[in-house]
Parts: C-alpha cells; structure tokens; sequence
C-alpha cells in the first residue's frame, strides 16, 4: 500500500491515528485529503447538496450518504416490515431467490413488535389494550447511547410524558420522533445480569452485497442484577446496557468495564446449553445481518467511495433467541476501561480498524493506475483479519440458472 | 506406572463384588471380606436400593421374565447402568482410603523408625527420595508457624471489627437475612465491612492491595515454604543452601526431569489429535471437533470412569466438559444427583441463614475480586453463593481431613471452625471461578468445586508432605525442569537480579492459572490435570516451567524487575496445550 495517502478525521481518537501513523500515512487538510474517518454529522454536512462537495476518484470517506435508511431506527423498522412482506409475495410466486434465502437464513421474525409514534398511537394502542401487562420501550428515533430511552407499562404514562414535554400529538402534527417497542422482559441472564451483544458488520458495496461480520464481537453486562418486577422499571441500570449509561452507575467498574468477549460468551453457551442451540443462535444472528442489510440494498445509494461499518445491538432472549435491537452508523471508538485494560481495550479496537483499513483501501491507493478508484473491491481472503464474508444469496443466481436450463435440457 | 489400582476389568456381580474390583492394592487381606465390607457401606445409601428397584422394574416389565437371574444380571450389568455407577462410586471412594491408608502409614512408619534407616515408604516407592521425622517435624513446625499467623489474624479482624467468629442469629434476624439473600437482589451493604477495591486483576496476579482484610495470602505460603530450608541448613543439608534452589531438598518428589515428564504424560504428545491443538491449527477443525464430540458421547454415555479419565487426556469439546467432569469427579454414590444437589444445598442454605460466620465476610469480600477480572466479572453473585456453601459444608472437612489432618482446623468449643475446616487464603475463590462457565446455576457449580477442592486444589495451598503432589513438591518439581531447560534464566534471574523464578511460579501453580491465562485455556489445562488424576497436577509445574522457557528471550534480557513483569505481562493469549507439546516432546 502506498504511503501517500493523505488522511483526515474529525473524531480525535488515538486508535484511529496511530493506525495511519503505523501505515505511514500523512495528515491532509479539509481541502486534500484521501481518506476521511467522519462523524455522521460532519459527514452529512459534506455530502449535502448545498455543499456542492463532489468526490475525486481517490478518496474514500467511512458513510454510505443515506445509511439512516438502516440506522435510523424508525427506518430500519419500516424497510425491514416491508421488505417482509416483498420476500413473503417472492415466495408466493416461486422465486428463486426468496426461497434460497429463505432456505440459507430461514430466520425472519427478529424484530421486536415496533411502532412509531405518534403515526401509529392508535395501533399501538390497540396492541397496548389486547396485552395490558405487556412492558414497552421508548425511544428517540435520532438518539443514540441510551440518551431519552424509558420503559412503560401502562398507556398513561406515554399521555403523561406527551403532556410533560409539550408535545401535543396530533395527526397534523405527525412527525414521527418515537419508536416504541415490545420490551424483552424475558432476556438471557448470566451471572443473574442482563446484557447485549454487539456486532460489527462493513459493508463495501450495496450492489452487489457485499458485507463482512467481524468475528470478534462482544456483550456489555448491566452492572445490576435483573429483575422483571415493576417496580424496578425506571433502573436504567438494570435494563440498558450502554455503557454510557452504565458508567455512571455506582456498581459500574472500570476495569471490566461490563464487557465480555463473544468467545467467552459462546464458551459460555456451549458448555451450560449445549452446542447445537449455540450453532443455531449463530445462525440465526448471520440471519439478522443478512436480512437487515437486504432490506435497504436497494434504497441506499451505492457510492463506490464509500465504506461503512455498522454495530449491530443485538438481545439474546432466554430461549436463545436473537432480536435485533438497532443498528449504529458510528459505533463508539473510544475506549471505555481503565489504564492498563486501557490498552487492551484499545487494542481490540484497533485490531477492528486495521482490519477494516486492510479491506477497504486498494492496493496502489491513492495512486489510480487503472483501477476503477474509491473502495477496493473484493480483495483476497488473507487481508480479511478478523472480518469474515457473509455469503451473498444472490450470487447463486447463475448456479440454479444452470440447473434449470440442465433441466430443460433434459 | 506406580501404585495405580486397575479398575480396567471390574468384575461386579450381583452376588458381591469379585476380587479384581476392589483393586489389587491390600495386600494379604481378604478379598471377599472386603468386597462384603464395601457392600454392606453400600448398603447405607439410599441409590443403593434405588437401583435395586430399579432392576427389579425393569425385570418385571420385561416380556420373557423366566430367566430373572440372566436377565437381571443383564440389566444390572448394561453401559451406562447401576453397574457402573457402583464402580465408578468404589473406585473413588477406595483412592481416597487408599491415600488416606498411605499417608497414616507413612508417618507411622516415620515415627517407628530409626532416623538413619530407610523407611518403609522409600523400600516401597525406590523412585521417591525418603522423609525422615526430622523433616517431618521441620515441616510441621513451618506449618505450625503458618497457622498460627493465620489464628493472629482471625482473631485480630474479629477484634478490629468486633464481630465474633461464629454467632447464632435470632429467628426474627434470621427472616430478615432470608428475605434479603435469597428472595431480593438487593444487598444490604451495611453488612459488609468497607471495601477498597484498587486492584487490578485478580489476586492470581500478584495484585496486593494493602487495605485489604485477609487471612494470610500467597506469600505468607511461600514464605512458610521457603523457612522449611531454614530450619534444617543449620543442621544437616545436602545442598548448597539456596543457591542453587528457594525450596528445600525435602520436598523432592522423585526424578523431575523433562523427559520424566514426557514419559508420565506420554498421551499429551503430538502424536495425538488434541482439542487445544487441532481445534484451531487443523485444516479442517469442524470435522475433528464432530469426531470428537461422538466419542465424547459414547463416553458419556458409557458412564465410565476411567473412559473419561482417558478421553479427557486429549481434550474435552466444551460443550461436553460438565457433563464430563461430573462423571470424572462426583464421588456420591446417588441415582438423582439433582435431587442430591438440591437437597444438600438447601441444609446448607439454613444454616448460612442461622449462623453468622466472620469467614463469611472474608469469603464475601474474597469473591469479590472478580470484579477485577474481565472475564469472571460477570459471576460474581454466583461465586459468592459457591463459596459461601463451601464455607459451611461440613464434607469438604470430612474429606479434605481424609488426605491429612495437617489442615488448618481450629477447633471453638469443641467444633471446627470454620465448618469446612479450612482458612480461606487470599483469592482463594479463584478455584471456583472457572467452574461458573461449565454451570450456570451455582448449587451445580458448587458440587463440582467441592470434589475438585478435596482432591486438587486442597493441595495447592497447603504446606506439608504427602504421596499426592502438593505445592511445596510442584514448586520444586518446577525448579528442577527451569533449571534443565533454562539454565540461564534460573541464574540470571536468581543471581543477577535477586529475582527468584518460584514467586511467579508459586503463585501460577497456587492459583492453578486462573486469572493468568485465559479461561479456556485454563479449562483445557484442568482437562488434562483430571485425567491423570492427582498426578496431574505436576502438570502445573510443567506448564510454570514452559511459561518460563517460552518467554526466555526477553527473561534473557531482562534488567530489572519491570522488565520481568513485563515478560509475564500477556500470559492470556497463551495457546497451553501446544505450549505444553513443544517443551515436553519436541527434543
């Protein structure tokens, strides 16, 4: 790789830079860059029309333009509904590829039963009186890290809550800034503790798919055991996981930091529920990724400039049944344990940014020589590190073409 | 091979037990009085007669029941039925009363015998040095001065904190410790001393907070280990003092050289397919772990001890694991060990409810530790649990009393104290750390960790002398293979740097590598230590020793002790089996 890449980062971490440093990379200015570690925000500010901003051939920059599609959370709930039932008509009508897919990821229904508000009040509402003892999460639609996230179990509260931020609903007034969701009050619990799983998925192009799981995922703990009592409902730390929430909890510790690694976790679920039930679980999160990212393929728009990790926050029920929970566009860098962890920490993180650089970045970058510019495209299996390809349905496409024409043939 | 009883062909009928099934070991004693003798103490438990029952059942609803006895006996005999339990059951039970018979044997023999004359134990065991009542009695008197450092403290904290070691609560406290423990989440806080917790890492890893409230630690073992040399260099010592050794001649424990060890663990050689190994380096680690994991079931469901024993050897796929040391290791004799479980720990459960123990607090404070840790974080609730019935049950003081009556027990008005009649050391609840990700309950996990502590890990933190390997022997058995592999490093270190090799190996082997390397290298580690059975544990002395060789570069060039630390500083991503391999096999 070469080493006149002139890189630029708005997000000041330390991971971040020294891996530039280690590539021998020099810093570059707003006006000359090629590689751009962005912030959402700054990263929309560019790519705005009114910007005017058009990128050259060799640069890359770490956002897809209207990835919201999929981390935006009432979006995500809408496309993933809709795409739904798109795949349910596909197999009515025999398609190929709807009933390969459903074949390789057959798990489907991994979304907690979701509305926004207040489009869908009355809807909800309904939902609401059919099971009153049922326990609903709210949460900001552009919110992330846990920020104006509570629990309700009964209607009043949310007219409550309306009342209290002035925020008189109306259907002329429907600009959806609340999803609420069926709470998982039956999580797997370790150790008496609640937790959640966060994976990284990159995605380099959407057309056609193509998207990495990094194998080195992990599960932030709450600091305080679970109960699914009412009265403990509004303990934030005993229900969110974030651990920009957890750290401010008294029981939050700085050394573990409330992280364990996937591998511990899958040790874990091995040996105490045996192993084909942990295979299925992995499965059935491969089923997730896909299926999610299938589901805004289409609507996101497909820059070749452009790469994007996402963190997919993922709920493990007490049947071991995975539920997705959102998808982040910026998943946090910054390393949360103390001092010596700190390093270790830091270290897992970078070890995630070196794999994604080695992915990313094509061979002679920033130099063209030919090449088609912007992300690499598929390199070879040994600069993957960590990152492993999620198989693309689609491409057996011509496969069963093949064999149908065999067919016809015969 | 030394004295191992065979249990390969145990003939059991139905009648009695045969001759080879009690062992070839009891030399001149009646083999059938024995047999009757085993069966009449079988006679007591109740999976006694469950499994009589059991046959009897299954007898009758048996279509062709004319020939009851054959058919009986079929029964009784078939894989995995009543048979092999009451084999696997005896075959623990009589180890235990065979190294029980051993140890009193020895010091009788000590005791009997004219210093200057070999003693029974070396005419019997040619490979072992002989222990002579002078050490004996060197030995003892470190341990002597251990103990009663140890009662200094007790008593001290009891002051300090002015609780009494053990008092009875009042039934009206005693609701109000149920409703809090067992039913609320919620600690009460007030009844915990105050706690610092500035570590990091667990104690494992030398962490030594100076506030902390503790018995005695790793050091204070070492330490009691190294005075044992003191005592005698006055009066008669073969080695040049400690130059060329920390810890005394007398806790040799036969020939320690590598190629011993290679011979003893032959079946941990390359040769052999190991999970551990061929789980990650294979080509193909899929198919190897299904392979494995079939076998593995045929095992189980085999029930037998010594397939497991042997199985374990090279390995167990983790999701076997608990299944798989349950049948290595529980020694009760039952035909519901759920039901067993339940029951035992709900006894214990009230009395931890009716007592207010000052070793509970420790222990508490003790299990907390975890915290520190980033992969044991998550458990400690549960540990807290494990060890709280640990501290009352009075099994472990009845088993652990069977190895040796060297434990640290005190006696207050006339019952042992604390129930289980050992003096928790520092970071003790380390032992039962990595149980917690074989079992998610901790009455399961707890049942395990007493079978292990008794046979094992009992060893591991106690100062004394015994046909088993304890940690004085392991130490030494890993000085021996540090000073054959790596010469350099025992000098440099020791000579140049006043660094002595055993502080850091001492405590990897007393805390058996929890906290130093992964967990599941940790596991895969205790896999292969079961299977050898007490031998194992030399194990620990081997990987010690190859720890040191594999970071000898930098021990090498290290000039001072931040450097040394430095070379200890990553153990987690330490691969032990392979490690393992390469230092025992590859010359």
């Amino acid at each position: 790789m070469s080493r006149n890449v002139r890189w630029i980062t708005d997000i000041d971490k330390s991971c971040l830079i020294t891996n530039f440093d280690k590539r021998g990379w020099h810093r570059g200015t707003e006006d000359d860059w090629n590689f751009f570690w962005a912030n959402v925000y700054n990263f929309r500010t560019i790519m705005s029309p009114e910007s005017g901003y058009r990128l050259a051939e060799n640069q890359i920059i770490n956002h897809f333009p209207n990835h919201q599609e999929l981390t935006k959370k009432d979006l995500m709930v809408k496309n993933i509904k809709r795409y739904r039932k798109e795949l349910e008509r596909d197999k009515a009508n025999n398609s190929d590829k709807a009933l390969a897919l459903e074949t390789k990821y057959p798990y489907l229904d991994f979304l907690p039963v979701t509305y926004t508000l207040p489009g869908d009040y009355n809807l909800f509402a309904e939902e609401f009186r059919k099971n009153p003892s049922s326990v609903w999460i709210m949460k900001p639609t552009d919110k992330a890290r846990g920020i104006g996230i509570f629990i309700i179990n009964r209607l009043q509260q949310i007219k409550k809550w309306s009342r209290d931020n002035k925020m008189q609903w109306s259907y002329a007034n429907c600009k959806d800034t609340y999803v609420v969701s069926r709470y998982i009050d039956n999580p797997l619990l370790i150790g008496g503790k609640k937790f959640d799983l966060r994976m990284y998925v990159l995605v380099t192009s959407w057309r056609p798919l193509v998207a990495y799981k990094y194998t080195q995922g992990f599960t932030r703990f709450c600091a305080v055991k679970y109960t699914s009592d009412v009265e403990d409902l509004d303990n934030n730390f005993m229900h969110l996981t974030n651990v920009s929430i957890q750290k401010y909890g008294e029981d939050y510790n700085e050394i573990n930091g409330g992280k364990w690694s996937l591998k511990n976790l899958l040790l874990y679920l091995q040996a105490t529920r045996g192993r084909a039930i942990t295979s299925k679980l992995n499965d059935e999160i491969d089923s997730i990724i896909m299926h999610s990212l299938r589901a805004v393929q289409n609507l996101i728009t497909n820059d070749k400039h452009c790469f994007e990790c996402y963190g997919y926050d993922i709920i493990i029920d007490a049947d071991l049944r995975p539920w997705l929970i959102e998808v982040n566009a910026s998943p946090s860098l910054s390393a949360t344990t103390a001092s010596d962890k700190l390093m270790k920490v830091c270290r897992e993180i970078q070890c995630l940014i070196d794999d994604i650089l080695n992915i990313v970045v094509p061979e002679d970058f920033p130099d063209l020589k030919g090449q088609r510019g912007g992300v690499a495209l598929m390199k070879d299996k040994k600069s993957w590190g960590e990152f492993v390809l999620l198989p693309d349905v689609s491409s057996d496409r011509p496969k069963s073409a093949l064999k149908s024409n065999k067919a016809k043939m015969r | 091979m030394l004295h191992r009883p065979v249990y390969t062909s145990c003939g059991i009928t139905k009648e009695g037990l045969s001759p080879d099934f009690c062992g070839a070991h009891e030399e001149n004693q009646d083999i059938a009085a024995l047999a009757r003798e085993y069966e009449k103490a079988l006679r007591t438990n109740p999976a006694y007669w469950a499994f009589k029952k059991l046959v009897r059942n299954e007898t009758l609803k048996s279509p062709n029941a004319t020939d009851v006895v054959t058919l009986a006996r079929q029964i009784f005999n078939q894989t995995g039925g009543a048979r092999q339990l009451i084999e696997n059951h005896v075959a623990l039970v009589s180890a235990r009363k065979k190294r029980r018979g051993q140890a009193a044997r020895e010091i009788q023999q000590c005791k009997a015998s004219d210093p200057n004359a070999l003693n029974c134990a070396e005419r019997r065991y040619p490979r072992y040095r002989s222990v002579g009542p002078k050490e004996q009695l060197a030995v003892e008197s470190a341990r002597k001065t251990l103990e009663s450092l140890i009662t200094k403290r007790l008593n001290r904290i009891s002051a300090d904190m002015a609780v009494p070691l053990s008092r009875r609560r009042t039934p009206h406290e005693e609701t109000i410790f149920l409703d809090r423990s067992f039913s609320s989440n919620q600690e009460d806080s007030s009844n915990n001393p105050p706690l610092v917790l500035q570590g990091i890492g667990l104690p494992s890893k030398g962490v030594r907070d100076p506030e902390r409230l503790y018995l005695y630690d790793d050091q204070d073992v070492l330490e009691a280990m190294m005075n044992v040399q003191m005592n005698i260099s006055h009066e008669q010592s073969s080695e040049l003092g400690t130059f060329w050794s920390s810890i005394p001649a007398l806790f040799t424990r036969g020939p320690s050289t590598i190629q011993e060890m290679a011979r003893k663990f032959s079946l941990l050689s390359p040769r052999y397919q190991h999970v551990g190994v061929d789980d990650w380096v294979d080509d193909n680690p899929e198919t190897f772990l299904a392979a494995r994991i079939e076998t593995g079931e045929k095992v189980l469901a085999s029930k037998s001890l010594q397939q497991a024993r042997d199985y374990a050897k090279n390995g167990m796929p983790p999701c076997l694991r608990a299944q798989l040391w349950d049948l290595m290791l529980q020694s009760e004799l039952t035909d519901d060990l759920a039901a067993y479980t339940r029951r035992h720990c709900q006894s214990l459960k009230v009395d931890i409810a009716r007592y207010d123990l000052l070793i509970d607090r420790l222990i508490r404070i003790d299990a907390r530790q975890c915290r520190n840790d980033d992969c044991y974080f998550v458990f400690e609730d549960i540990i807290a649990e494990v060890m709280s019935y640990w501290v009352r049950d009075e099994w472990v003081a009845q088993h652990v009393a069977a190895e040796q009556k060297q434990s640290h027990v005190m006696t207050c008005t006339g019952k042992i104290y604390p129930p289980n009649g050992v003096m928790p050391f520092w970071g003790i609840s380390c032992y039962a750390l990595p149980l917690c990700f074989l079992h998610g309950e901790a009455e399961n996990a707890y049942m395990i960790f007493r079978e292990l502590y008794t046979r094992f890990f009992f060893n591991l933190h106690t100062v004394r002398l015994s046909s088993t390997p304890t940690l004085p022997t392991l130490c030494k058995t890993f000085e021996y293979l540090l000073k054959e592999h790596d010469p350099y490093i025992f000098f440099h270190l020791t000579h140049h740097l006043g660094i002595l090799p055993i502080t850091y190996a001492c405590r990897w082997i007393m805390f058996a590598f929890v906290g130093i390397l992964d967990i599941e290298q940790v596991l895969q580690l205790w896999d292969r230590m079961l299977g050898y059975e007490e031998e194992g544990m030399e194990l620990l002395s081997v990987a010690a020793a190859a720890i040191f060789g594999f970071r000898s570069d930098m021990l090498c060039r290290a000039r001072n002790l931040r450097d040394v630390e430095h070379a200890f500083s990553d153990l987690g991503a330490v691969k032990i089996i392979p490690l393992l391999q390469s230092y025992l096999f590859s010359r």
